[in-house]
């Protein structure tokens, strides 16, 4: 089965990038046209609550922060210099608030299971259209492995499955080389792999 | 570990295909179950945005520099000294320039062209009239009152901005840079983009400017037009204006600092008021009708007098 594994050619990069913010739009919403900036919200807001609630694990203060994130957005328009500006900036700094929310409550932000993903895990029929992609053992199997990384590890990993930013990105976002994000991400998709390998899970099933 | 798959080479992406479609998975999966519809989202937010618009233009009115002027003051000063002093110091304080009656301002402006210009076989559909151009780097231009006739457009590029006086005073509008005005009638103009600043002479007469979303009827007042792709957003600073959406939905402005939003889609809500002491009329059209002034004085006394401000020329 490793073998198998082992040769299915390398997946294009996923997930595919979320709409991206036409230059017309960026430029009303650099004039400050509230119409425009709520297409920037529309483009962005799912993808950033995603990040956000992985992050704080409230999808009460997810939604909050994610409101102060794009009023600051509004706010410091002029630092934004362009479209492709403009998604490291939104993450940088939701992931500053994530972080100061959680030193708020002096709670530990955590990608393990928490009693909101334990009412999540509803049977597949009831689960939202499009989702239900994972059982149960797997999901819970891979939230455990995630409760394992080290902080700045589940950040990584959330920005680039739940913000779906590329490297570039993601390096913008945390102030790290491309290169050290690249090694890093690596790294810790390794540790992720042998933490669900070593409980039995067949990631060859999830191929896509 | 299963070595045999080998590390994911570090490079985050594509090394690592089953891993990264079940984080995929899981990822939209916990996003379809905690976060809500982007749309409404949207909705929501877009209703601070215009708040915070609204606040932006409040403090952007109110923003002045707060070091004096060096003496001697602005009012001694000969007109072609003061425009160069402006041109020289375009960050120059504007808090002690001494207040302008602005509409007696606009009246003995347009007297001052009128004189200068006026010829009497000259067709004059908006009675006597003047328009200046202020381009960039403080240059003042002139716009002949024979350019200013029914369905004239005056319009403004980037950095400039322009100060019309209609109907021996009666209306004066400022517009700022990247605006498009249309004169359409002596009470009616049509502003198509970018933003303008009004003054109408209370108690003479009706006046309207109509915008790609809808209209606003004037009865003697001051108030502040915005056109953008968001709409037309109306501030008032004295009288009463009533607005009309395209769809004729109607809001009217009495009390100073109301605000009302007509969308391209034809809604027209009152938006939260400026703030108490923001001052609607903005910094640009103060400027430009004090420039226009400057020049106006500098063409009818070249000796370097200036007109008292306030003083009638009618």
């Amino acid at each position: 089965m490793s073998g198998e594994f082992a040769r299915q050619p390398a997946a294009p990069s996923k997930p595919p990038a979320p709409p991206a913010v036409d230059e017309e739009t960026f430029r009303a919403f650099q004039a400050g046209d509230p119409l425009a900036a709520s297409k920037v919200v529309e483009a962005f807001h799912r993808r950033l609550a995603g990040f956000l609630y992985m992050r704080v694990r409230s999808r009460e203060t997810a939604e909050e922060l994610a409101q102060e994130v794009f009023l600051a957005a509004y706010r410091q328009r002029g630092d934004i210099r362009d479209p492709a500006s403009l998604r490291p900036w939104l993450f940088t700094v939701a992931k500053r608030k994530a972080m100061k929310a959680n030193a708020k409550r002096h709670r530990q932000p955590e990608i393990g299971v928490e009693e909101e993903t334990l009412a999540a895990l509803a049977p597949a029929e009831e689960a939202p259209q499009g989702a239900g992609l994972l059982n149960r053992e797997a999901r819970a199997l891979l939230e455990e492995a995630l409760g394992e990384l080290t902080d700045a590890e589940k950040e990584l990993v959330s920005l680039r499955y739940f913000g779906e930013l590329p490297i570039k990105e993601i390096a913008a976002a945390t102030d790290t080389p491309m290169g050290t994000v690249g090694v890093k991400l690596g790294r810790t998709l390794k540790k992720i792999r042998g933490r669900l390998e070593s409980k039995g899970l067949k990631l060859e099933d999830f191929l896509p | 570990m299963n070595e045999r798959n080998g590390p994911a080479r570090g490079q985050g992406g594509g090394d690592d295909p089953a891993l990264e479609s079940l984080l995929s998975s899981y990822a939209e999966e916990t996003c379809s179950r905690n976060v809500g519809s982007s749309a409404a989202f949207a909705e929501r937010m877009r209703g601070l945005f215009e708040r915070e618009a609204a606040r932006e233009m409040a403090a952007r009115s109110t923003e002045r520099p707060g070091a004096p002027l060096p003496a001697p003051s602005r009012a001694r000063r000969p007109p072609v000294q003061a425009m160069e002093f402006a041109r020289a110091n375009p960050e120059a304080p504007r808090r002690n320039v001494r207040p302008l009656n602005w509409l007696a301002a606009a009246a003995a402006l347009t007297a001052i062209l009128a004189m200068f210009w006026a010829r009497p076989a000259e067709s004059q559909a908006f009675g006597p009239s003047a328009g200046f151009l202020a381009k960039a780097g403080g240059e003042m231009e002139a716009i002949s009152p024979k350019l200013l006739f029914p369905g004239a457009f005056v319009e403004t590029a980037p950095a400039e901005r322009a100060l019309v006086t209609l109907d021996g005073g009666r209306v004066a509008l400022a517009l700022n840079e990247g605006s498009s005005l249309k004169l359409e009638a002596p009470d009616r103009v049509r502003l198509e983009r970018g933003e303008a600043w009004f003054r109408v002479r209370p108690n003479s007469g009706r006046f309207s400017v109509l915008t790609p979303a809808g209209s606003v009827e004037v009865m003697g007042t001051r108030f502040h037009v915005a056109v953008g792709d968001f709409g037309s957003r109306v501030a008032l600073e004295r009288g009463k204006v009533a607005t009309r959406s395209a769809t004729g939905a109607e809001v009217l402005l009495e009390k100073p600092r109301q605000v009302a939003g007509m969308s391209p889609g034809g809604a027209n809500s009152l938006l939260q008021s400026l703030p108490e002491g923001a001052q609607v009329e903005p910094d640009w059209a103060r400027e430009v009708t004090e420039q226009a002034q400057i020049m106006a004085a500098s063409i009818y006394f070249p000796s370097g007098g200036m007109p008292a401000p306030g003083a009638r020329h009618q």
